[in-house]
C-alpha cells in the first residue's frame, strides 16, 4: 500500500457526492477517478476504539451473502488507522480475506486486490489493473467510518470502474456493527449487521 | 417485462408444434404396437434412507433388481416424491403409453422376493454398525448373483432358498475406510469390471441413497467411495490405483461422498486418468431403462430455433439465454413454467445408448421452447484441464459423435480443477479451446462454466461464451433482479450477451418472474438465437486463462 499525491484528490469530491446520492440508474460514469474525502461533516477525532475486533454477520438481518455462508470482519484501529479485513468463508474450504488499511485523515491510500469476492454470481473478476485506491474519515465523533474505494473490475467486455462507498457505524453499546455499502454500479444497496465476538482467550 | 424475440418464430413453432404433436400421436400408436410388449413389475420404495429406517429394506431390493434385470427388464422402482431424481413414476407412465411396457404392481419386500428369487443364488449379511460394508456388500452381490440383507433380514431370504454368500457382521469392526476398501480391492477388484466402477457417495453418516447400485450389480463393478481429497493421502493413492486400472475412457458411476471430498477434486481425479463421470449415486432403475430401446424408427430432434448457416442481426439489447444446471432428470422439467420461455437444458449424452428410451421421454416432452445441449466437458462429465493432452481429441471426438446422435449443436463445459463459484478459475487455456473448435466443428456455439466464468473467443461466427451470472435457488428475486441490472451496466456495450445459469432446483416460474422485472432493454432468447447474434457481433472480450 502507498500513499497517493495529493494531486488527484481536489477534483473529485463530486465522487463522494454521487456515492452519497446513491447509484443511479444508467450507465457507469466513466471518470472515476480515485476516491477522495468530503470535509463537510468531518470528524477530525480518531476512530472508536470499540471498533476493533471480531465480528460475525447477523444473515437474517443482512443482504444475502451467498454463494457464500459467512461474512466475518476483523477491525483493528490504531489511532488514526485502521485495519478493515472482511472474511468470506464457506465451509472448511472455501475462504477468501480482503484487507485493506486505511487512515483516517483523508489521504488517499493504494494498494492491489487478488479476487473480487463481493458478489460471486456475477461474471466480474479483478483485472489486468488491480489497484484499489480508497479514502476513509470518520464521523459522529469516531463512531461512523466512511471508507469510499474505486478499483477497476473486468468484466466479459472489458473493464469497468467501480466505486463503493462503505459506512460502518457501531451500535451505542458496542456490540452491534452495522455496514452499509452502495456501489456505484449496482441499484440496489447492500447493508449488513455485524455482532461482535466476545475474546473469550484471556 | 420480457420481450422475447422469438414470438412471430413461436407462432409458427406453435403450429409445427400442432402437427407434429398430432403426428406424433399418430405414430404413437404405431410404433407402440411395434414394440414388444415388456412385462415387468413395479413397486413403490419407502423414503426414508438411513440405516434403522428403510435403507435395510431398499438396499436389498435394488440389490434384486440388479439380477432381475440380468437378461429382461423386469423390476422397475418408483422412487419417493422427495428423490433427487423426480422423474420415475412420469416415467413409468410413459414408458407404459410410448414402449409397451405394462406393470403390474407389487406391493412389499416379500413379494419381489417370491417373484424374482430364482435370479438370485445367495445372500450377504452386512452390518448395520460398519455402513462401508454394506458399499462392500454390493460388491460382492454382483459377483455372486446374491442381495443383500441384514442380520433381520437373514429369515427372509432363507425363507426363498437363498444361501449364505458372506457375512459382514463384525468384519470390519474398527477398521478405517481405507482398510475396508483396501480389503475389499484385494479380494474382488481382478473379478469387477473395467468398464465401470460405482463411487456409492453422496449423502453419509447413517444414510445411504444407492440409487445406481442396481445397475453396479448388473455390470458387476467395483463400489466404493473414497475419497479423492490429496490430503486423505492412503484412501487418495487408493483411488488413483483403482481408476488408473480401469480401461480407457471407462465410467465412473454415482457421486464423491460429500463427508469426504468436493465435486471438483472427484471429478479432477478421475479425468487425470481419461475417465467419465455419470452421476449421480441417486439414478434410479438404470438396469431397466437400459433394456428399454426407443420406438422403432426413433431419431432424436432438438428444437432448432436457427438454422446453421443463418444470419441474424442483433439490436442494441442485453440478450439473455437460460440454461438449466445440472442435467436432465433433476430440477425444474416437471416443475411449473416449462414452455413458457426459451430454456436451455444439459443432456446427460451417453443416456443415448446407456437408457435410451429414458433420453427420449424428455425429447417427446419437450415443447418449443426447450432446448437441448451438449454436456458437460466430453462424452460424459469431465475437466478438460486434467484430461491428458494426447486424450482430449478422442474424447472431444466421442463427445461430437454423441451431439450429432442427439441432434445437439452447441456444447457445455465446465472445469473445477482449478477453482469453483468462490475461489480461483473456471477458465480454460486458449489450446483446449481449441480442441474443441477442431472436434466439433458443427457446432454453432460453446458455453462455458458453472458459476460465472470469463472465458470468451469468436471464431467464424462461432461463439465461445462463459456464464455471466449464476441464479442460486435461494437468491431472493430483488437481489437477482439488480444482480441483472448491474451486469448490464458494468457491461454498457449493446449489444450485450448474458449467458444465464440457473441453478435446477429454481422452477422456470420462479425465473421468469424475475426476468419479467427486468426492463425492455433486456430479451430472453433461445440459446442458439443467442449463439448466433453473439457470433455476429460479439462484443465480449476475447479472454483464455493463460493470456
Amino acid at each position: 500500500m502507498r500513499r497517493l499525491t495529493s494531486a488527484g484528490r481536489a477534483a473529485l469530491a463530486a465522487v463522494i457526492i454521487l456515492a452519497v446520492a446513491g447509484a443511479a440508474r444508467g450507465p457507469l460514469p466513466t471518470n472515476l477517478g480515485p476516491p477522495t474525502r468530503s470535509d463537510e461533516g468531518a470528524d477530525e477525532a480518531e476512530i472508536a476504539a470499540e471498533f476493533s475486533g471480531r465480528w460475525v454477520l447477523v444473515a437474517d438481518r443482512s443482504t444475502p451473502v451467498d454463494p457464500w455462508r459467512d461474512l466475518d470482519l476483523e477491525l483493528s484501529v490504531d489511532g488514526s488507522e485502521v485495519d478493515i479485513r472482511r472474511i468470506w468463508s464457506a465451509g472448511v474450504r472455501n475462504r477468501h480475506v480482503d484487507s485493506l488499511r486505511v487512515a483516517v485523515d483523508g489521504e488517499p491510500v493504494q494498494d492491489r486486490i487478488h479476487h473480487w469476492a463481493d458478489s460471486r454470481h456475477l461474471g466480474v473478476y479483478v483485472g489486468p489493473d488491480s489497484t484499489r485506491s480508497a479514502v476513509a474519515q470518520s464521523l459522529d465523533g469516531g463512531r461512523t467510518l466512511q471508507v469510499t474505494t474505486v478499483q477497476t473490475l473486468h468484466t466479459s467486455q472489458g473493464s469497468a470502474r467501480v466505486r463503493v462507498y462503505s459506512e460502518y457505524r457501531i451500535s451505542d453499546e458496542g456490540d452491534e456493527l452495522a455496514l452499509l455499502e452502495l456501489r456505484s454500479s449496482r441499484n440496489l444497496p447492500l447493508h449488513y449487521l455485524f455482532r461482535r465476538v466476545e475474546n473469550t482467550e484471556q | 417485462m420480457i420481450r422475447v424475440r422469438q414470438r412471430v418464430v413461436l407462432s409458427t413453432h406453435l403450429l409445427l408444434f400442432l402437427v407434429a404433436t398430432t403426428l406424433l400421436v399418430a405414430s404413437t400408436a404405431g410404433s407402440t404396437s411395434a414394440q414388444p410388449v415388456v412385462e415387468a413389475s413395479i413397486m413403490r420404495l419407502p423414503g426414508d434412507w438411513s440405516i434403522e429406517g428403510d435403507l435395510p429394506t431398499n438396499a436389498m431390493l435394488i440389490s434384486l433388481q440388479g439380477h432381475a434385470n440380468q437378461d429382461a427388464p423386469r423390476l422397475y422402482f418408483i422412487y419417493p416424491p422427495d428423490w433427487t431424481y423426480t422423474f420415475t413414476e412420469s416415467v413409468a407412465e410413459y414408458y407404459g403409453e410410448r414402449h409397451n411396457v405394462r406393470f403390474q404392481e407389487i406391493a412389499t419386500p416379500e413379494e419381489a422376493l417370491a417373484r424374482f428369487s430364482e435370479h438370485v443364488e445367495g445372500y450377504i449379511v452386512w452390518d448395520k454398525n460398519e455402513r462401508t460394508s454394506l458399499t462392500v456388500a454390493f460388491t460382492l452381490a454382483g459377483l455372486e448373483n446374491a442381495i443383500v440383507v441384514t442380520e433381520d433380514q437373514i429369515p427372509l431370504a432363507q425363507q426363498h432358498g437363498l444361501q449364505l454368500v458372506e457375512d459382514f457382521r463384525d468384519r470390519f469392526s474398527g477398521w478405517s475406510d481405507h482398510e475396508i476398501y483396501r480389503w475389499a480391492y484385494d479380494q474382488y477388484w481382478d473379478r469387477t469390471s473395467k468398464e465401470y466402477v460405482i463411487w456409492m457417495g453422496g449423502v453419509w453418516n447413517d444414510v445411504m441413497e444407492p440409487g445406481i447400485a442396481d445397475f453396479g450389480i448388473y455390470q458387476q463393478a467395483f463400489f466404493t467411495d473414497l475419497s479423492a481429497d490429496p490430503a486423505d493421502t492412503l484412501e487418495y493413492q487408493l483411488a488413483d490405483r483403482i481408476l488408473s486400472e480401469m480401461n480407457p475412457h471407462a465410467i465412473v458411476m454415482g457421486w464423491h461422498s460429500y463427508r469426504k471430498d468436493t465435486e471438483g477434486q472427484h471429478v479432477t481425479l478421475l479425468s487425470s486418468h481419461g475417465l467419465r463421470m455419470e452421476g449421480l449415486n441417486t439414478l434410479p432403475n438404470t438396469s431397466f431403462n437400459t433394456q428399454i430401446p426407443t420406438s422403432p424408427g426413433y431419431r432424436f430432434t432438438n428444437n432448432h430455433n436457427v438454422s446453421p448457416d443463418e444470419q441474424l442481426v442483433p439490436e442494441d439489447k442485453v440478450y439473455i439465454a437460460p440454461i438449466q444446471t445440472d442435467g436432465l432428470g433433476i430440477g425444474a422439467w416437471l416443475q411449473p413454467g416449462r414452455g413458457e420461455i426459451p430454456y436451455a437444458w444439459e443432456v446427460t449424452m451417453n443416456w443415448s445408448w446407456l437408457s435410451p428410451a429414458l433420453l427420449q421421454y424428455f425429447y417427446d416432452m419437450a415443447t418449443p421452447n426447450d432446448y437441448f445441449i451438449g454436456s458437460l466437458g466430453g462424452p460424459g462429465y469431465m475437466y478438460p484441464k486434467p484430461v491428458p493432452g494426447d486424450e482430449l481429441p478422442e474424447l472431444v471426438e466421442m463427445a461430437s459423435d454423441l451431439m450429432d446422435t442427439l441432434d445437439i449443436r452447441v456444447f457445455e463445459i465446465m472445469d473445477y480443477s482449478e477453482g469453483n463459484r468462490l475461489v480461483g478459475n473456471l477458465d480454460l487455456p486458449k489450446e483446449i479451446v481449441d480442441v474443441y473448435y477442431e472436434g466439433m466443428p458443427e457446432a454453432i456455439g460453446f458455453v462455458n462454466g458453472y458459476g460465472a466464468a470469463r472465458t470468451y473467443t469468436v471464431r467464424e461466427g462461432v461463439p465461445f461464451v462463459s456464464y455471466d451470472y449464476y441464479l442460486g435457488e435461494r437468491r431472493p428475486a430483488e437481489e437477482a433482479v439488480a444482480d441483472l441490472e448491474e451486469l448490464a451496466r458494468l457491461n454498457p456495450e449493446r449489444p450485450y450477451f448474458l449467458t444465464l445459469h440457473v441453478r435446477q432446483w429454481r422452477s422456470i416460474e420462479r425465473v421468469k418472474s424475475i426476468l419479467d422485472q427486468l426492463g425492455p432493454e433486456f430479451e430472453v432468447v433461445p440459446l442458439d438465437v443467442f449463439l448466433k447474434l453473439a457470433g455476429a457481433e460479439p462484443t465480449f472480450e476475447t479472454w483464455y486463462l493463460d493470456q
